[in-house]
């Protein structure tokens, strides 16, 4: 196969992978989804503020010290999702129905076996009654080939909203 | 108004139904603006966001916007962010260092001292008609508690200190603003989001509403046990507990939770430490030492208290652990059901690195934005503030009787202020009592 095509078939096996994803998440099965994550995943998303001098788009690859919105590896992940499993969380009783839209599917690095992709996302919520929001934002991953599919190695989300519309029981 | 100037049904002295329209009626919301928030001491900034010359954040106090600019004289100042000249906004960036702030209207521009250094067309247009030295962004009074940066736009209010109150401020020396000998560092990225409840909800939870934890937050009980838990969890229902009031004629009500007693914390401390290496848990270890300094001969041996509420809309969570980031949280009134939530991750700047990383992941993974405590109290907010859509609805009150029969005096009378069961509706009372106050005081 020529590089486009090893393009292009790369792209279309990494589509749907996050179509699969997507489809997990939207249908609440969390502990399906978890098994997407390599064991040494670092799941970010940084707090977007605007600062005079910076760029905003750096924000997504701040590192160090800093009050994240996630800041997860395996183990919270798991923790997080365990939580939500006892039933007990008013915040998701009845859980939330969502319905999520992944795009702009683009592969920043396939230098390596690992893949670097940028995609874009957009999650409509619904709490309960007329309680909805969206959440909109982008996506930074670093994908593991394994089995002839993937593991999600690394995930660093950065959500478009300056003041989030509400607190965060879902996932990206 | 009616909800002001009644007492609630069936009250005597010691009030302890709340009619719904406190959480509701825009009239009352907009007296707020003027008595409650116009006349109290409120929080905009810690020095450790402001550290140089030049340095700014951009903040509000309640609806009004402010910069907290700390000018080239070295002094911190509090400026409203509003054009002299038709009102636009003079600064636009959440933080940043600058010598002035350029308005885009028009083009006035001011230093970072709030002087109005320069105006497009003085000469040609104004005929010199425009006095520039006199003008300056208008600016509330300013002080400066130990690093904690609170502005009032009363010029007649009492000093901060007083404000605060000598029994309060103890706890927050011994636990907060002293524990570390370099004092606290903030941490980029603070947390905005919107809760759909008036701000009095939220900031009379943080200063007296232990009750709710056992119920609203069951899910991290139940979690609390697994081994995927133990970096996050500390001693909320075991041990000794106390919550703890701080009422005087002469400020407002303040109010904490969790008040830990006994050596059990501490161990846990050190456990936790422990597993994060000889650094961390020498620096504990120094930590305690310190803190068995200042609390002195005292037979009574607090280790921490968790959560706080400074009246009106300041709160605190995070102080239980020494390995829990402290948070600020301001409670910005937008509207009289929504609440534009400000929150703050400081650290103690002496920590190794290790304790900070473990400080800011405590913090996320709990009471934060996206943590595993504040979604379910936003929850139970927002189905409140649906109800009081409802006529009906609207006709019954809030009760706030929890203990009000339980008299009045302190359980450990060797520590200041009032020091109450752990679980007790007292500080609400006393809060509301405040409220109605402030809020008749019509100069
Ligand atoms: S409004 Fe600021 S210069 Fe005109
Ligand atoms: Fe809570």
């Amino acid at each position: 196969m020529c590089d486009l095509g090893k393009l292009t078939h790369l792209h279309g096996a990494i589509t749907r992978f996050y179509a699969k994803e997507t489809a997990l998440l939207d249908d609440g099965d969390l502990k399906s989804w978890l098994k997407l994550f390599a064991d040494d995943i670092r799941y970010t998303m940084p707090m977007r503020e605007s600062v005079q001098g910076e760029d905003a788009v750096d924000l997504i690859d701040r590192e160090g010290l800093q009050f994240y919105l996630f800041n997860d590896d395996k183990e919270s992940l798991e923790l997080r999702v365990e939580r939500l499993y006892t039933g007990l969380a008013p915040g998701e009783t009845p859980p939330s129905v969502t319905q999520r839209l992944v795009t702009d599917i683009l592969l920043t690095d396939t230098s390596t076996d690992e893949v670097e992709v940028r995609s874009s996302f957009l999650v409509f919520q619904v709490r309960h009654d007329f309680h909805e929001t969206i959440f909109a934002g982008r996506r930074m991953d670093r994908l593991r080939p394994m089995d002839d599919d993937f593991q999600i190695a690394r995930r660093k989300i950065l959500l478009a909203q300056s003041v989030l519309p509400r607190t965060v029981s879902i996932f990206f | 108004m009616a909800v002001i100037d009644n007492e609630s049904p069936d009250q005597g002295s010691e009030s302890f139904l709340i009619e719904s329209g406190l959480y509701t009626d825009e009239d009352v919301y907009q007296l707020e603006l003027e008595r409650i928030f116009g006349r109290s001491w409120l929080f905009v900034a810690h020095e450790s966001m402001v550290p140089k010359e030049g340095d700014y954040i951009t903040t509000f106090m309640a609806e009004d916007p402010v910069i907290v600019s700390r000018g080239n004289d070295g002094h911190i100042r509090v400026l409203l962010n509003k054009c002299l000249h038709r009102g636009n906004k003079v600064c636009l960036f959440d933080r940043g260092n600058a010598q002035r702030f350029r308005c885009s209207y028009h083009g006035w521009t001011y230093n970072n001292q709030g002087g109005l250094g320069s105006v497009p067309l003085l000469k040609d247009s104004y005929m010199g008609d425009l006095d520039i030295g006199e003008m300056s962004l208008p600016a509330p009074r300013v002080a400066n508690y130990k690093g904690l940066i609170f502005a009032c736009w009363d010029k007649d209010v009492i000093s901060l200190e007083d404000y605060l109150g000598e029994d309060f401020r103890w706890y927050l020396d011994t636990f907060l603003l002293d524990a570390d000998p370099l004092g606290l560092q903030v941490l980029p990225g603070r947390h905005r989001y919107m809760m759909p409840v008036n701000w009095k909800l939220l900031a009379e939870n943080f200063g007296g509403d232990q009750y709710h934890f056992a119920s609203t937050h069951s899910s991290v009980i139940a979690i609390s046990q697994r081994p995927e838990a133990g970096r996050i969890v500390h001693s909320e229902h075991s041990g000794e507990h106390y919550s703890a009031e701080f009422t005087s004629e002469k400020h407002p009500p303040h109010g904490l939770l969790q008040l830990a007693v006994g050596e059990q914390f501490y161990q846990e401390d050190m456990n936790m430490a422990n597993g994060l290496g000889a650094e961390a848990a020498s620096w504990v270890t120094n930590r305690h030492d310190r803190l068995q300094e200042r609390l002195g001969d005292l037979k009574t041996r607090p280790y921490s208290f968790h959560t706080a509420n400074v009246f009106p809309n300041l709160s605190m969570v995070g102080l239980a652990t020494a390995l829990y980031g402290r948070s600020l949280i301001v409670w910005q009134p937008r509207g009289p059901m929504r609440t534009e939530v400000w929150q703050w991750c400081f650290v103690e700047r002496s920590a190794p690195d290790s304790v900070k990383e473990r400080m800011a992941f405590t913090l996320t993974q709990r009471q934060a934005a996206a943590g595993m405590v504040a979604p379910d109290d936003h929850e139970n907010f927002e189905r409140t503030s649906d109800n009081l859509r409802g006529w009906e609805a609207r006709t019954v009150p809030f009760h706030y009787g929890m203990g009000k029969n339980s008299g009045s005096t302190s359980v450990l009378p060797e520590l200041p202020g009032r020091v109450l069961p752990q679980i007790s509706e007292s500080y609400q009372r006393s809060f509301y009592r405040h409220w109605r106050k402030q809020m008749r005081q019509n100069v």
